[in-house]
């Protein structure tokens, strides 16, 4: 399971070991996390309150106390859940058992050496007793005492003085020592089937973006539809980016599919947003308005854009939109100017006029209202 | 550890036949001599006296004819505390472990204290403990650690080891 660690048996062992010390220095509450977390090479928060039944909260505060101690150790990153456009910040947790032999090993070192450093301690009071009389001395006593080469010599009866070790003391140190040993002999073993296994270091950002991709997938495809703006802290980690050029990956593959399908879009929303009746024609006449030519060009020029020949008709459509709007004024201007005299003449010049695109429309009045004056004096 | 004690105190008692122009002589030869080289168990042994305040006029005791003069000064004191690492000559070896002078500090190191590699060798002439590459005899310097005192009234007692690294033989 831990990537890791290649061996089955070395992996069984490893865990049993966690199990050991959990159990040998923690509370209940302790090794059940200790427990679970042997289980998955890391865990997100939510899921070991989960687990073990509490909230993310409590069991935060209880696996607080396994990192200060060095046992566990924890991972952040900030991550999107749906509905939620700010970023969440989620910690694994994880044990990284190299570390975790080299934490326990140097644990058990200074257990031994406190013990050992008493019971030396104790040594110093172990003192001597006379065989003679029992009578005991302490190590600092015997400054006063004679001595022989070999021994102190006992001042009340002169008997050679023999080591004490029947000094509770000594006793009592001796006995923790060996019940350490002997309550920690699974630790110890445990410790030394460690010596021969070589793990590799465990890179928990890298388990994280490759494992939990699948929990994170649909969050990503939201960043991908983000509108643009940046949010504090999202690129953070390098998850996000791999997920971020996926998607553009993604998208140049159905490029066609996704323009036409933002075109049907456009299109859509251009049906809605189109101009009322009453605006385009007159109410009165029915005449299409100014309004309502400039729509009809839009349409028409689009329904052309579809055709395929977008760019080399759009300087003689412009053109031919001109025309058109004058052809049409003046037909109606000459509809109405169908009663009085001189009509024929009149609009066969207009007409000419017309056909020179670069006059405008305020001089062809001007010109049109001029010509009428004349046909009136013809007339008249 | 040795320090600089100020407003130390002692009272001297001066013989009528010392009275006279030199009796403030009388009284720093005979602090000198009273207390230098002397232990108390409160601040150790008094190695040399620095300087004597000015006794002023003694008193002469009823009946006896004696002046007292409390004469206050500063000295050197050495006292021992546990933990703490010292240098010293071998002064004795035996089988349960050798003694150490420490300037006026006897110190001894049970064999129980020293390392297991050095062993009392009972053949040699003097004893000594010895192990492959050092010798512990009488007269050798030895670095070793206090790791119990003893202080009586006028005695101070001290038990050293030198089971540890940087302790043994110095060179």
């Amino acid at each position: 399971m831990h990537a890791a660690i290649a061996n089955e048996t070395d992996e069984r062992r490893l865990k049993s070991l966690v199990q050991h010390v959990g159990r040998s220095f923690y509370e209940s509450k302790y090794y059940i996390i200790l427990d679970q977390l042997i289980r998955k090479e890391a865990m997100q928060d939510g899921e070991i309150a989960g687990r073990i039944g509490l909230t993310v909260k409590d069991s935060s505060k209880l696996i607080a106390k396994l990192i200060s101690d060095k046992l566990v150790f924890h991972y952040r990153r900030n991550e999107y859940q749906p509905p939620n456009p700010r970023p969440l910040l989620k910690t694994y947790y994880y044990i990284d058992y190299q570390q975790f032999i080299d934490n326990v090993k140097w644990r058990m070192w200074r257990i031994r050496k406190a013990i050992d450093d008493k019971l030396r301690n104790e040594l110093d009071q172990k003192g001597y007793v006379c065989p003679g009389c029992q009578k005991t001395f302490t190590p600092l006593d015997v400054l006063h005492l004679e001595a022989t080469t070999d021994t102190f010599i006992c001042d009340t009866c002169n008997a050679p003085l023999k080591d004490n070790d029947e000094s509770d003391g000594v006793k009592g140190s001796q006995d923790m020592m060996a019940r350490l040993l002997m309550q920690c002999r699974h630790i110890i073993a445990g410790l030394k089937l460690t010596e021969d296994m070589t793990l590799p270091p465990f890179d928990i950002a890298d388990w994280i973006g490759k494992n939990v991709k699948a929990i994170t997938q649909p969050i990503k495809e939201l960043e991908g539809e983000d509108d643009g703006l940046a949010v504090a802290g999202a690129g953070s980690s390098s998850g996000n980016n791999k997920s971020q050029v996926k998607v553009q990956i993604v998208a140049d593959e159905h490029d066609a599919e996704q323009k036409k399908k933002l075109e049907q879009e456009a299109e859509e929303r251009r049906t809605k947003n189109a101009l009322p009746e009453w605006v385009l024609r007159s109410t009165i006449s029915g005449e299409i308005t100014a309004i309502g030519h400039r729509n009809q060009a839009i349409m028409e020029r689009k329904s052309r854009d579809e055709g395929g020949t977008l760019h080399s008709q759009d300087d003689g459509y412009e053109a031919i939109n001109m025309d058109q709007y004058y052809n049409d004024y003046y037909s109606n201007y000459n509809s109405k100017r169908s009663q009085s005299p001189g009509q024929d003449t009149s609009n066969k010049r207009i007409k000419q006029d017309t056909e020179t695109n670069n006059v405008t429309q305020q001089q062809d009045n001007n010109d049109s209202e001029e010509e009428d004056d004349d046909d009136f004096e013809q007339v008249a | 550890m040795f320090f600089v004690k100020h407003d130390l105190t002692h009272r001297l008692h001066l013989h009528p036949s010392y009275f006279g122009p030199q009796t403030m002589d009388f009284i720093n030869n005979k602090l000198y001599a009273d207390v230098e080289g002397t232990c108390t168990g409160r601040y150790g042994y008094i190695i040399a006296v620095l300087s004597i305040s000015d006794p002023g006029s003694g008193t002469v005791l009823p009946g006896v004819g004696t002046a007292e003069f409390v004469v206050k000064y500063t000295a050197i004191v050495y006292k021992p505390f546990k933990g703490e690492v010292v240098d010293g000559q071998v002064a004795s070896v035996n089988k349960m472990g050798f003694f150490a002078d420490v300037g006026p500090l006897q110190v001894f190191v049970s064999s129980h204290l020293i390392p297991q590699d050095i062993k009392f060798d009972p053949s040699s002439n003097p004893a000594c403990f010895s192990s492959e590459d050092q010798v512990i005899e009488k007269g050798s310097k030895v670095r070793l650690k206090i790791v119990g005192t003893r202080v009586d009234a006028t005695e101070i007692f001290a038990i050293g080891t030198i089971k540890e690294d940087y302790l043994g033989v110095l060179d």
